[in-house]
């Protein structure tokens, strides 16, 4: 599959990820605005598998969706902690390599991720109280975190059993 | 094609150390006593700073955004009602701790709880002053 394919159709699901999630009701006991973050699992794949600018393009492909379907503020979080998350990814895959785990990733971009809406929201309200919320969303980005590091990794070995990527060097 | 463990034993130790940190912050900051207010803020300016009391409940409305209406007292507070189109603020509910807090982007409004100052607050009554 050529490259330009795979990126589509991941910008595709990302897309769709995050526009299925929003259609959720809020969960109880969740904090408020908090999400699984199932979009990205397609990010993080499109960093191992695609590589990092096309990572990067998924993080503001997503941004600029959400602009369309949820207008500038929205817009404004997801590409704040979007891109903090997928730079935090990126920094750990060069750092450590094929040696950190899928969960680990994931984990740290989850909480990378709450890092940047939440600075990005203290900045609009320009209110630093919003920090008291930073132990609480810690807490559930952890477990949402290893939630989808663990799809995530079961996707990828079943994923290798078709092999995407076949032929893509011969383009 | 990219193979890399699911979890590692350093890597568990590191992700229940931070949780750990987590939990012990959120436990010092929202359960440690005292009592609390109210803090409205619009566009990053206070405009509203009230106790919180034991008694029923009133309505706060706010006169920079008179669509946002807030609940303050049962020892809660709460944005009760606003005309963004997410709710993500009415649907935070009734704050009961120190540094809950429900925020209207749309609005730009953010309802805080907090512990009121004990160095100003707390004093009952002043008998004489330092000359």
């Amino acid at each position: 599959m050529k490259k330009i394919t795979l990126t589509g159709i991941l910008l595709a699901m990302t897309v769709a990820l995050a526009a299925f999630e929003h259609t959720l009701p809020p969960v109880p006991f969740f904090p408020p605005g908090a999400k699984l973050g199932l979009s990205n699992i397609v990010v993080m794949y499109g960093v191992f598998f695609c590589g990092r600018a096309d990572a990067v393009f998924l993080a503001a492909g997503k941004a600029a969706f959400v602009f369309v379907i949820r207008g500038t503020v929205a817009s404004l979080l997801s590409f704040c902690g979007g891109f903090l998350s997928v730079g935090i990814i990126i920094l750990l895959v060069v750092i450590f390599g094929k040696k950190i785990s899928y969960i680990a990733v994931s984990v740290a971009g989850a909480l990378a991720h709450n890092i940047g809406q939440l600075a990005a929201c203290a900045a609009l309200l320009r209110t630093a109280g919003l920090i008291f919320y930073l132990p609480l969303l810690t807490v559930f980005g952890v477990f949402t975190g290893a939630a989808t590091g663990l799809l995530l990794g079961f996707l990828c070995n079943a994923l290798k059993k078709i092999n995407l990527h076949k032929g893509s060097h011969e383009q | 094609m990219d193979t890399r463990p699911l979890i590692s034993k350093p890597e568990i130790i590191c992700i229940v150390a931070v949780l750990a940190a987590a939990a012990i912050l959120l436990f010092f900051w929202t359960f440690i006593g005292g009592r609390l207010e109210a803090v409205v803020t619009v566009d990053g300016q206070e405009t509203m700073r009230t106790t919180i009391e034991k008694k029923e409940a009133k309505i706060f409305f706010c006169e920079e955004r008179p669509s946002v209406a807030f609940s303050i007292g049962d020892n809660a507070a709460a944005i009760i009602e606003s005309d963004c189109p997410d709710q993500i603020c009415v649907r935070t509910g009734a704050l009961r701790f120190h540094g809950q807090s429900a925020v209207c982007l749309p609005n730009r409004i953010a309802l805080r709880v907090v512990k009121i100052n004990p160095s100003a607050a707390d004093t009952d009554l002043i008998i004489g002053t330092k000359k």
